[in-house]
């Protein structure tokens, strides 16, 4: 149950962050392209992709807040232990959030009132900003394969240079934001491909402008994912094995394949939406599977998050399944690792039936909510206010 | 429910303060109730115990309840937190010998977490914090201090909407925002200020000898009447406080520089508030420090309850140097973000300024 929740908010989250990488890449280049263009196409589209990021960031930011208070509650050792280690990735992704949240407030506020160049100048930090975050969460989602940085004397602490060298962080990383990129532009084709179908024409221009991108971004992910996966092969074999189980005639302690063959369903999808743009692109009309690409690359990404965190059960640190590399940390500080970083040692005090229905309570409103505001953004009668 | 947190790290429920018309930290005080679940109970040496400032004061069904000095509580959460085993802790002294031999090699974490689980459990999982004894009156200040806030910002926002255009709706904004500041800032000093200083005089006393440290005579006899209903009642020295228990003596200049700008404050929209009923003119648009100042003053109130309440990170049972991290940053990384957060800040507060004042 604990790790059903974890895996909920976390993959919410997850979702949502990918989008806003993609949107926070595509508005503030699109508009300037507009602009220097005088394409009004463009300038609306890219305002209401705006218009939609800044009404949902929050969400993201919701989600992940549950993410946090859900981790810090049920496994409060782990959480005291990673605030000693990893403070300094922890703390690059928190100043990059702030100064994301900022540049999101000036950008939507500042549009049309500032000056075109000020305008695209924070449109420029909203950008770089989006790619600072994962920088910092991935270097530690990388420490939780192999906690390379990890020095025990004279007191534990994180050679930070060394543990960006990690060989899994660099792959993980340009892995992510591809992928990010991806579904953010297949999405984008997905919604203006449904507009078209709806009977705004001019919407296809977009499809046109974005589906090419969704290959190219799709293709690199794809390769960076194939990169990442033999470094973890290579690196945390343990995680390797559970992460592709019986496709690849593993011996998987917990065997997840599952999820990869989830995530590949969704990939066939993306692909035959692809294949459909190449069809239609010289004679544009609506093609439903490229409707379906968006919607399935964010379940590839939600597959794919999972998968990645499932996959290294019970430890936090994946690298603790290989009992050479275990035999190598000294005592006391084994065991005391050990303890911290197992999945299976939940606070006892969190795990009770009677809080699990009381998170529920808290949680299912608020899931309802969510998907409320979205379909009212997306669909609702609110629409033609919030997007023009 | 944040509240509830800050308020448990404030006042524990169980918590039993070190002052009753004079400090008791010789006599052991401050305590904290635990509740010593009954697998441990045999364990332990009650004589040895007591000898140590423990008093027993009852029991449930699965447990023994025992008030703990502090310095002791301190001393085992630290030891738990450094990784110490039950024999390298001072735990190991009040065991009975048979338990000494079987315990020796258990990380003292363990027994910690045992006995801290069990208290929660029998205080109540869902309601441990709220049951804190300083919740209700920080829950009432925390929110009358946002309301505050916010309607001077709302006030000070419209004001130098105002000033530069003179629109109806500005000016019925400027009104709103400080009739509801005077409202709020005169609930928040005759009520809700006044509720959280009788709660932090009663159960955070050495804070609260802290805040009244250096103050003079005849102004201490206004605060022992309105923390005490007395005028003649004694104010906790700060003076006599063991350095152990200590908090700093800078809260005391912090809480009254909070309490004379919260005046000047209070003042200023009374008089904003009668020149615009009465229809005057005013440089409304100096009135956009409003809401900087409300800021100042909200942070100088959470500063002194957060510095107040050093030496603990969670009074009377952890001190800031077991909360503290192992790895903290250098003072340069320290001011490195200072200056980054302080920068985002001013970017902040211009691009509103700029909105606002472009409209």
């Amino acid at each position: 149950m604990v790790l059903y929740f974890l895996a909920l908010v976390f993959g919410l989250h997850i979702v949502m962050v990918n989008l806003g990488i993609a949107f926070s890449t595509v508005i503030p280049i699109l508009k300037r392209k507009g602009e220097k263009e005088n394409n009004e196409i463009y300038l609306r589209t890219s305002k209401q992709l705006m218009n939609f990021y800044a009404a949902t960031y929050g969400l993201a930011g919701v989600f992940g807040t549950a993410f946090t208070v859900f981790l810090l509650s049920f496994y409060p050792s782990f959480i005291g232990l990673a605030g000693h280690l990893t403070f300094i990735p922890f703390g690059i992704a928190i100043l990059a959030i702030v100064v994301h949240f900022f540049a999101i407030t000036a950008y939507w506020y500042s549009w049309d009132k500032w000056k075109s160049d000020t305008h695209f100048l924070i449109g420029m930090i909203l950008l770089i900003s989006v790619y600072l975050i994962p920088l910092g969460f991935r270097a530690i989602s990388a420490f939780l394969n192999l906690p390379q940085g990890l020095e025990l004397t004279p007191k534990p602490h994180l050679d930070v240079v060394a543990a960006l060298l990690n060989p899994t962080f660099l792959p993980l990383y340009l892995k992510s934001v591809t992928a990010a990129l991806a579904a953010g532009f297949f999405t984008i084709s997905s919604a203006y491909m449904l507009k078209y179908g709806k009977g705004d024409k001019e919407a296809i221009k977009i499809v046109e402008k974005f589906m090419p991108l969704a290959t190219i971004a799709f293709t690199i992910a794809i390769v960076l994912g194939i990169i990442y996966a033999e470094t973890l092969n290579l690196f945390v074999n343990y995680k390797f094995e559970n992460a592709f189980g019986f496709l690849i005639a593993a011996k998987a302690k917990y065997d997840f394949s599952w999820l990869f063959i989830i995530k590949l369903a969704m990939f066939a999808l993306q692909t035959i939406a692809i294949v459909s743009y190449l069809k239609i692109r010289k004679a544009w009309r609506f093609s439903k599977y490229i409707v379906a690409a968006g919607p399935a690359s964010l379940i590839a990404i939600f597959a794919g998050e999972m998968l990645n965190s499932f996959s290294q059960y019970p430890y936090f640190v994946a690298k603790l399944a290989d009992k050479e590399f275990v035999s190598s940390i000294p005592q006391p500080i084994r065991d005391y690792l050990a303890e911290r970083l197992n999945l299976e040692l939940s606070n006892p005090l969190a795990t009770s039936m009677g809080l699990y229905t009381l998170t529920l309570v808290f949680l299912v409103p608020l899931l309802i909510s969510a998907v409320i505001f979205l379909y009212i953004l997306l669909f609702g009668k609110e629409r033609s206010e919030a997007l023009d | 429910m944040i509240m509830s947190v800050n308020s448990y790290m404030q006042a524990p429920p169980g918590i039993i303060p070190a002052y009753d018309n004079g400090w008791k930290f010789e006599e052991g005080y401050p305590k904290l109730t635990l509740f010593v679940p009954n697998e441990i109970v045999p364990a332990l040496n009650v004589e040895v115990l007591k000898s140590a400032g423990a008093e027993i004061i009852g029991k449930t069904k699965d447990s023994v309840i025992v008030a703990l000095p502090v310095s002791i509580v301190k001393q085992l959460i630290s030891d738990s937190f450094s990784g110490k085993t039950v024999g390298e802790s001072i735990l190991y002294s009040v065991l009975t010998e048979s338990a000494k031999e079987s315990l020796k090699d258990v990380p003292l974490l363990k027994v910690v977490d045992a006995i801290v689980a069990n208290t929660v459990k029998e205080v109540g999982v869902y309601t441990v914090t709220f049951k804190s004894p300083t919740y209700f009156p920080s829950i009432l200040h925390a929110i009358f201090a946002s309301i505050t806030v916010s309607s001077f910002t709302v006030a000070g926002g419209y004001a130098l909407a105002y000033a530069k255009r003179k629109e109806d709706h500005a000016k019925l904004g400027l009104k709103y925002g400080i009739y509801l500041a005077l409202i709020s800032i005169t609930i928040q000093g005759l009520v809700t200020g006044h509720e959280m200083g009788v709660a932090v005089a009663e159960w955070n006393p050495e804070k609260f000898a802290a805040m009244e440290a250096n103050t003079p005579t005849f102004i201490e006899k206004i605060v022992a009447f309105l923390a005490y209903g007395d005028s003649n009642a004694k104010i906790p020295e700060y003076y006599k406080i063991p350095d152990e228990f200590k908090p700093p003596l800078i809260v005391h200049y912090l809480y009254y520089t909070k309490i004379i700008l919260a005046i000047l404050l209070g003042l200023a929209a009374l008089i904003v508030s009668y020149m615009l009923i009465k229809n005057k003119d005013f440089p409304y648009a100096y009135l956009i420090a409003f809401p900087v100042i409300a800021q100042v003053i909200s942070f100088l109130g959470w500063a002194v309850r957060e510095i107040g309440r050093k030496p603990w990170t969670i009074y009377g049972i952890m001190d800031v140097a077991t909360a503290h991290t192992i790895n903290p940053p250098s003072a340069g990384a320290a001011a490195l973000i200072a200056v980054y957060l302080t920068a985002i800040l001013a970017a902040l507060i211009f691009a509103s300024y700029k909105f606002l004042w472009r409209g």
